[in-house]
């Protein structure tokens, strides 16, 4: 809400600065946001008569003018503005003069082809004006002044710059706001400047207006109060200079005398109007109703509009007028034809007002108060200082009488608001008789006056004060936030922690980061396509998704199943930025919705991994690729450390996405946990991937469930045998399938298995391998015997040659 | 006898002093001292003596023996220094060849962000709850004191799934899940961090951004608790001259409600571009509890009261860091990222 300060102080009688008055409109909730000074340093430019115009000798384009700027002689003035004119009166920047407009320097002595000039005559741009709020006429060449303009007279007063624009953020419970009086009864509370509201001469109901028209709601809950009064003998034309620049100031453009007129009642008192060319209307008179489904209006803007029944019009015999507080049709608009109007203030319906204007998208300053509820009690006297406008501006004659329909009881809210109350909200001690002087400060009416409590009425247009919370508020509002002490809750103290997930979720994380990885974080909502991309099967769970109804566009149309996109995309990004070794993992949550959409879907937090590229060879370390062992180790590391013991890895069912040959589910005790694998080539194409990508995604819930407990076991003191095994076996036999049967005939004392070499060459048989075992036995309770060893090794190395045909090598 | 000890002693000396390595002593206390050792025989032969002369040799042999030992063990020690000293001359490697450093990666800055909150909180003695981010209506809305066709709730601002499902547009949704989990406890005291959603994506608005709320409910609390709280936070989390300003605003929620700025981080309170001149930056909103939020949580507001505040993470972050860009959080460029 942009505010004048000239305006607001003919309202109330201040006697700070606008810098003051900004801060302390602030404190109190009405966040001035900025401080706008029209004159934006304008110096030394005065209003002027232009005497006569000659052409310029040398330049065809050039005029030469005499110019009385209210000195003693008049100044020689060349120009090359297009519409210059004798006796035009115009602004004009003296020798010496600042325009805002940084092009232009200060204003010197020129001589432009041979001829002195003396000054300067100024366009609109040039005075630093808002271009966009004026007319075609006003924009073009020099700034036109009234034609009876007395010459030298300092402009900035005289365009009215010499004015403050406050630029208050207005909270949604503060509507009343958009009106200035409302402003200035605010600053009144604060500062307690008293108001100097205008004087408006009262109307009677009835009169001749009575006889004129007739105003009927046809269903109550549409219109609370619908008042009208009439105006005769119309005279449209321009506004004047100082309506003009009110408008203009308060950052709306100036259209003519009525529309002006009615623009600046709804700025001054947050009641909006319509005028009705009550010639045009068919039947003399309105009535407010429901739309009927197919019925349309041509709105002022030009625009047919098509209705529905949810919405409610103002209509006369013929058909609609106007879209009850949205906008007014174009059948009866008021033109430089008219001779006698009705103008229009109700109080429309906010919730209503709301849904028209959602439906239609037609938002207006009008609709944007009425949404908001404006005050119905003041309809009368807007009505009145309306006319007392129009008549002092000469532009019709106010028709006696007024039209008032009331269609439901307008009671304002009573609130029983306890002085105990307000000091155990806030904190404070304050007296009776400092919250009543608020009370009075803010115009709230004190139907009761008890020692320890009041009743109060809220004022009719503060629509936010219900509760006695709201008074509480008001009290600490104008009490001052500032006032406040800060003080520590005094109940029991309390340990603060996080739940045993978000812990493992931070355990996980840690690891993760000590292992090497940067943790990323992505949008949780994917585009469709990425099913697609990733060939998910029709009846796959990833197709399960969460689909947003209006996304912003279609790359973020549904919450992510699964992490392969979000991590695929992540790297693909950086490697095209030559970031191309990635170690990178994110915590975050996938999405699968529920048989029934109707419900919140799941959502899995899920540990999403992926690394692509290499850490590159130093002077000492060969390079390590990140290929899909390097991820696997990750997991496994991972898994280790929550001891989820017995982890297989298995590749029966594909994963989506992920190379056929390089990947694998993850399981435990038969519950999978997640998967890992290398990006399928033709998903990897779909992505224009450069690089091998691999990833890993595991379940933090099934990982929370497969965790064991630490356990702790007391050290052997016996020492350890170690044996190695090499066997050869054929190339397509699973290490996890060896390593199985040898732990199952390795005896419970086997301790570690590790595999430390895997050898395919020139020493085998085509289609075999060899792989090498260092095996650890140990007991608790004794020293382990050869014999007993031996026995193991023998039953391993037949029963290895017996199920895979292994031979075994270099004994 | 007596000359052939001393002649052995002379000799054994001289020899001693040519052993110029571990194996020449080695050797030497063989061919001295070993089990036939020369002065090993000489003590066996010992027998052959008179009564008187046997202890003054045994003493003269024992004097002799201790004299080598000790001679040995004094050259062992030089000997093995050298050999040490050797080994280390040997042993020189260029120092200033670059380590093996362990790859360690790193939290993203905005989870650093609110980590560093929940510590801070966790110490004033507030637990992290979570809610959903796909959240009903009610929770998002209704129970947040947010009817239908209340103005604050326009659809573009909400990402909907259904009419009554969408993406929680605040993580306010959990004060009411974790006000019906406590009921009847008292305190309720908790923050909860969490992702929310907007319908908005330009230069200062991510469509997906995080958020901390926190909530308190109990006996007796007050306003002047609230800015407390928020104040021992602000010290904490920007530093202990850090001040605070609160200003009046509007929550649907709260009732007082109001807005908190700090003393702009930038320009320590001059005013700048960052401030817009003001001196202040708002950093988080937040009020007494309304008590139909109090009421749909399961808690009588004439029994009691509470605060709530929630602050944007990014923007924290932002102030924190000096990030000039809400989009690089999200963009995830590793350049980015290894600067935190
Ligand atoms: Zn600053």
């Amino acid at each position: 809400m942009r505010v004048s300060w000239n305006w607001l102080k003919q309202l109330v009688d201040l006697k700070i600065t606008a810098v003051e008055t900004a801060a302390c409109l602030t404190k109190a909730g009405l966040e001035v946001e900025g401080l706008d000074r029209l004159d934006k340093g304008i110096h030394k430019v005065v209003t002027g008569k232009i005497l006569e115009v000659q052409p310029h000798p040398e330049a065809k384009k050039l005029v030469i003018t005499k110019v009385d700027a209210g000195g003693e002689k008049p100044l020689t003035i060349v120009t090359g503005a297009p519409n210059v004119m004798a006796g035009q009166s115009v602004a004009v920047a003296l020798v010496g003069a600042k325009l805002p407009n940084e092009t232009h320097p200060d204003i010197q002595l020129t001589t432009l082809r041979g001829v002195l000039s003396e000054g300067m005559m100024c366009g609109a741009d040039e005075l630093g004006m808002d271009v966009s709020k004026l007319t075609p006429e006003e924009k073009e060449g020099l700034y036109p002044l009234p034609e009876d303009t007395k010459p030298g007279l300092d402009i900035v007063p005289f365009l009215g710059l010499d004015d403050v624009v406050l630029d208050i953020g207005l909270t949604p419970n503060r509507s009343d706001c958009m009106g200035m009086i409302n402003i200035a009864r605010e600053a009144s509370a604060l500062t307690g400047a008293p108001l100097t509201l205008p004087e408006v001469p009262e109307s009677r109901e009835g009169g001749r207006c009575a006889e004129l028209a007739t105003i009927k709601i046809n269903e109550p809950g549409l219109c609370g109060r619908f008042g009208a009064r009439m105006v005769e003998n119309v005279k449209v034309g321009p506004s004047p200079l100082w309506l003009k620049q009110r408008l203009n100031a308060m950052g709306m453009r100036s259209i003519n005398n009525l529309v002006d007129i009615s623009n600046m009642v709804m700025l001054e008192t947050n009641q909006p109007l319509h005028f009705f060319d009550y010639d045009l209307l068919v039947g003399k008179g309105v009535h407010v109703r429901r739309a009927k489904a197919g019925e349309t209006i041509e709105t002022l803007d030009g625009q047919v509009r098509n209705l529905t029944e949810e919405m409610t019009l103002v209509a006369d015999d013929a058909g609609a007028v106007a879209i009850a507080g949205v906008m007014g049709g174009l059948r009866t608009e008021v033109t430089p034809q008219t001779k006698r109007i009705l103008i229009e203030a109700a109080s429309w319906d906010g919730t209503l007002t709301r849904r028209t204007t959602q439906a239609l998208g037609l938002r207006s300053e009008a609709s944007m108060r009425f949404e908001k509820e404006v005050d119905a009690t003041a309809i009368l006297w807007v009505l009145d200082r309306a006319v007392q406008l129009i008549e002092s501006l000469g532009a019709g004659t106010g028709i006696e009488g007024y039209l008032n329909v009331c269609s439901k009881e307008e009671k304002l809210p009573q609130t029983k608001v306890r002085l105990n109350k307000i000091n155990y909200v806030l904190g404070t001690r304050l007296d009776h008789k400092t919250v009543q002087n608020i009370w009075k400060a803010l115009r709230i009416n004190i139907l009761e006056d008890h020692q320890d409590s009041w009743v109060l009425e809220s004022p009719s247009w503060r629509k936010d004060l219900v509760i006695e919370e709201d008074y509480i508020e008001e009290t600490v509002r104008l009490f001052g936030y500032d006032q406040l002490e800060a003080t520590t809750p005094a109940g029991k103290t309390t340990q603060g922690s996080r739940t045993e997930q978000h812990n493992l979720r931070r355990k996980l994380t840690g690891l993760m980061i000590g292992m090497g990885y940067r943790e990323a974080v992505n949008y949780s909502f994917i585009n469709p396509d990425h099913l697609e991309r990733l060939a998910v099967p029709q009846d796959h769970p990833w197709r399960n998704a969460v689909i947003l109804k209006n996304p912003l566009s279609e790359d973020q149309g549904m919450m992510r199943t699964t992490i392969i996109p979000s991590m695929t995309e992540l790297a693909v990004w950086n490697n095209n930025r030559r970031n191309r070794d990635l170690q990178m993992f994110e915590m975050g949550k996938v999405y699968i919705a529920n048989g029934d959409r109707t419900k919140q879907p799941d959502e899995q937090w899920t540990l999403a991994i992926m690394c692509t590229g290499s850490q590159k060879k130093t002077w000492q370390q060969p390079e390590i690729v990140y290929d899909f062992y390097h991820m696997k180790g990750v997991v496994e590391t991972l898994l280790q450390q929550c001891r989820i013991n017995n982890i297989q890895f298995v590749a029966d069912q594909a994963v989506p996405g992920l190379h056929p040959g390089r990947f694998a589910r993850i399981l435990a005790e038969g519950q999978e946990l997640g998967y890992v694998g290398e990006l399928h080539p033709q998903t990897a194409a779909l992505y224009e991937a450069t690089q091998r990508i691999q990833i890993a995604s595991l379940n933090v819930e099934m990982i929370q469930k497969a965790m064991n407990p630490v356990q702790y076991r007391p050290l052997s003191k016996f020492p350890e045998v170690m044996r190695d095994l090499a066997i050869a076996v054929r190339t397509e036999v699973p290490a996890a399938d060896l390593m199985a049967t040898i732990r199952q005939h390795a005896g419970t004392l086997l301790k570690e298995i590790r595999l430390f070499d895997l050898y395919q060459g020139v020493q085998l048989q085509e289609n075999q391998k060899s792989l090498a075992f260092a095996l650890t036995w140990q007991a608790e309770d004794r020293t382990l015997k050869d014999e007993e060893i031996n026995g193991f090794h023998e039953t391993i190395e037949a029963k290895l040659a017996e199920v895979y045909g292994g031979q075994v090598r270099g004994r | 006898m007596r000359e052939e000890l001393i002649e052995l002693k002379q000799s054994a000396l001289s020899h001693l002093d040519r052993c110029d390595s571990l194996e020449a002593l080695n050797e030497f206390r063989l061919l001295y001292m070993g089990k036939k050792g020369k002065l090993t025989l000489i003590l066996r032969n010992m027998g052959q003596l008179s009564a008187e002369e046997r202890p003054v040799m045994g003493q003269q042999v024992n004097e002799i023996r201790d004299e080598m030992e000790s001679k040995i063990s004094q050259f062992t020690a030089a000997l093995k220094a050298k050999e040490i000293e050797k080994q280390i001359a040997a042993e020189q490697i260029d120092i200033s060849l670059p380590g093996r450093q362990a790859s360690v990666g790193g939290r993203h800055p905005l989870y650093a962000v609110m980590d560093e909150m929940e510590e801070i909180f966790m110490g004033l003695g507030f637990s992290v709850a979570e809610g959903y981010e796909v959240e009903t209506d009610y929770y998002n809305f209704e129970a947040m004191n947010l009817p239908k066709d209340h103005p604050a709730r326009d659809m573009q601002d909400s990402f909907y799934i259904t009419n009554e499902i969408l993406l929680r547009t605040h993580t306010s949704p959990t004060q009411t899940r974790v006000m019906e989990m406590m009921h009847p406890q008292l305190p309720v005291k908790v923050i909860i961090p969490g992702k929310v959603y907007r319908r908005d994506d330009d230069a200062t608005h991510s469509p997906m951004f995080h958020q901390v709320e926190g909530l308190v409910v109990d006996k007796h609390i007050r306003f002047s608790d609230l800015k407390g709280i928020l104040l021992e936070f602000v010290k904490k989390f920007y530093g202990e001259d850090q001040k605070i300003r609160l200003r009046p605003s509007y929550f649907p929620f709260t009732e007082p409600s109001a807005e908190v700025d700090i003393c702009c981080v930038m320009c320590g309170g001059k005013g700048c571009r960052t401030c817009k001149g003001t001196g202040w930056l708002e950093v988080l909103g937040s009020g007494m509890v309304h008590p139909r939020v109090l009421e749909m949580g399961g808690y009588d507001p004439s029994e009691v009261t509470g605060f709530a505040f929630g602050m944007g993470v990014e923007r924290l972050a932002m102030l924190k860091y000096g990030v000039d860009d809400l989009r690089l959080f999200f963009e995830n460029d590793i350049r980015f990222l290894r600067q935190f």
